[in-house]
């Protein structure tokens, strides 16, 4: 692979290692119990997978992608996801290293990179998530303190994190023009006035643990006020590219495992990889199409670490995500036949998981119109 | 406390279904088949950082093989070695388990003078569990094989594991210590050591680098044991029905298992 060299060599192997030993075993469980990853997320941080690609200056070993690319991708071949929630760190990190106050990088950023602490955002409201003007959480000043109550849904990890970024607004309208009004602050999950809701059943991405939360008079210091809410909002976009480093690992991950069902599944005395030229020109159409998906990705992601940050393009990818995931997961399980509707097989879970994505961090659909928008 | 730990850069048992033998040379045909270290190898490494986690130190990897045994070397300093060595050469290529301990203790002489030298106990291809006490007979140091726990207590203790139980015993430095699967639990590289790895120094040398080297000792030629005929074991499944009563069925089956036994004892 052309992104590839030693160091990423011996990173890819590490993370590959890290993804069979430890999250495969755990993958099955977050599926069908909603079992909780937090403990090897937070050894995840402990063990540096964290670092990529935050700055030097916030804890991190600096901008490289293509290795944050590499770890995703390791994941994404184990479970979705798992992988999701790993990419939610950077998700966080990135956005929080230009948007935070030293203080809060101090407090937050760094303990959040090193899996001392695991970081959520509670954003989603009832009113939906992009009108902002809807918001019903509320943060009125008491002195130094301000004092936030209010509820939110959809809330990825609801009852897993230490600290959550809240979305508040802070005045009856937010005035597009200074852009104030709508702030955001980091909240303890400890603070009394904090507690959890349900813990919603979803069609994918089971384990995520996806849930309302509530806030009844949490008091946090003015320190705890991101100084720059809209650095937080706009900087989730080139994130977004993450995603498809979790889909090309899954799916690389149903090809490979349906290849080797059909050069093992014997029939007549012959393998069906043999005996079928169709289902081995089905599978070779979808690896065509993973070559291309991972082209793009590490060209976008190789691009960033020229320190050009493309949101539309992350977010292209993106969209693309669950469609491939999707699509593979379908033809994977058609040529796998009674074994691929199997639960433990591993596969129609990516199937469910594909939709989960194409929802989770903006809708899809809301994507493609900030592209028309661009036009 | 200076520590080494010889590796051996092997096939990666994900693997394992797709080694075939070459009928002529009776070696694995490696081709396209990635490369490791040896999992015993892993647990002498983890055994060194623990070891220089408590006591300071620096830990020197020692490996002989093809030129791309360098990468497992690397993935031994991302895993927390400090320095790597690795002798590479057609002369001492095809060694058995005798010219390979002479082999790594040359290599060892030339690169220090070491406290504690750790190896695998068995490799994961040759399994002959021989190198690490030839190794302290070549060393002149102390040697103990099948460990089970590698640990410090005002000097090197080793825990060993026999047929009828473990045996506990202090080693006088420098020692050799073959560290068994059973020792600890290997620790995933941290990403910031890994990145540190390119900056730490890693040596190749050919056999004209070490010096005094007795050519009757060297690699295939200085092996006295020799690969004898080889074959691969062709492996099927057969499926026969038994009918009959539950009692015919039963009698059958049993007959069939002891036939089986039988011929697995007089096997």
């Amino acid at each position: 692979m052309w992104y590839l060299n030693e160091e990423r060599r011996l990173l890819q192997k590490t993370f590959r290692s890290y993804a069979q030993k430890r999250v495969r075993p755990l993958a099955l469980e977050m599926e069908d119990n909603d079992a909780s990853s937090r403990e090897a997320l937070l050894e995840m941080g402990k063990l540096g997978m964290f670092t990529m690609p935050v700055a030097e200056s916030c804890g991190g070993t600096g901008p490289d992608y293509i290795s944050w690319g590499l770890l995703l991708e390791e994941l994404g071949k184990e479970s979705a996801t798992f992988g999701f929630l790993a990419l939610l760190r950077q998700v966080f990190n990135g956005p929080m290293s230009a948007a935070c106050s030293e203080e809060q990088i101090r407090k937050y950023v760094i303990p959040a990179v090193n899996g001392e602490i695991l970081m959520g955002l509670a954003g989603n409201e009832p009113a939906g998530g992009n009108d902002l003007m809807e918001y019903q959480t509320k943060a009125v000043r008491d002195g130094d303190d301000w004092i936030i109550n209010g509820g939110k849904v959809l809330v990825t990890q609801a009852d897993e994190v230490d600290v959550f970024m809240v979305i508040a607004l802070t005045r009856d309208q937010i005035d597009f023009t200074t852009m104030q009004g709508l702030d955001i602050f980091f909240v303890p999950t400890s603070d009394p006035g904090f507690s959890v809701g349900h813990i919603e059943h979803k069609v994918g991405l089971n384990g995520s643990r996806t849930g309302s939360v509530y806030f009844d008079n949490c008091r946090v210091s003015e320190s705890d006020r991101i100084p720059n809410p809209w650095g937080i909002l706009m900087g989730f976009g080139p994130e977004l590219s993450g995603y498809a480093a979790l889909a090309l690992g899954g799916a690389e991950s149903m090809i490979a495992k349906t290849a080797d069902y059909l050069k093992n599944r014997i029939q007549m005395g012959r393998s069906l990889w043999d005996t079928h030229q169709a289902a081995r020109h089905d599978l070779a159409k979808l690896q065509m199409e993973v070559y291309n998906f991972r082209n793009a990705l590490y060209g976008h992601l190789a691009n960033r670490n020229c320190g050009i940050h493309d949101s539309l393009e992350a977010g292209a990818l993106k969209a693309a995500t669950g469609p491939l995931m999707e699509k593979v997961a379908s033809e994977c399980m058609l040529l796998m036949g009674g074994t691929g509707v199997i639960h433990e097989t591993g596969i129609e879970r990516y199937y469910r998981d594909a939709k989960a994505l194409q929802i989770a961090c903006f809708s899809d659909k809301t994507f493609v119109d900030t592209v028309a928008g661009s036009l | 406390m200076n520590i080494a730990v010889c590796i051996k850069s092997v096939p990666d048992p994900e693997f394992y279904d797709k080694i075939t033998l070459d009928p002529q040379t009776k070696r694995l045909v490696r081709d396209g088949i990635p490369a490791v270290i040896g999992e015993a190898d892993t647990h002498a490494l983890e055994a060194a950082l623990r070891l220089k986690e408590e006591l300071g130190g620096e830990i020197t990897v020692v490996s002989m093989g093809p030129p791309a045994a360098r990468d497992q070397l690397m993935e031994a300093l991302a895993m927390g070695a400090d320095r790597a060595f690795l002798i590479s050469d057609r002369k001492v290529g095809g060694a058995d388990s005798l010219a390979t301990s002479y082999t790594l203790s040359m290599l060892l002489k030339k690169t220090g003078t070491y406290d504690v030298i750790l190896a695998g106990n068995e490799s994961a291809d040759g399994s002959t569990a021989h190198v690490p006490s030839q190794l302290g007979v070549w060393m002149g140091a102390s040697h103990a094989a099948n460990a089970v726990d590698v640990s410090w207590d005002q000097g090197i203790v080793v825990t060993r594991k026999f047929e009828s139980g473990l045996g506990r015993y202090r080693l006088k430095t420098p020692c050799v210590i073959g560290v068994t699967g059973a020792a600890n639990e290997v620790r995933f590289a941290n990403v910031r050591t890994i990145l540190a790895a390119k900056n730490k120094p890693l040596v190749i040398y050919s056999a004209a680098d070490l010096e005094d080297l007795d050519e009757n000792y060297l690699g295939l030629k200085g092996s006295p044991s020799q690969n004898g005929e080889v074959e691969t074991m062709e492996s099927s499944k057969q499926c026969v029905m038994i009918t009959g009563t539950e009692s015919e069925i039963a009698q059958k089956l049993a007959d069939i298992l002891r036939q089986s036994a039988v011929r697995k004892e007089e096997a």
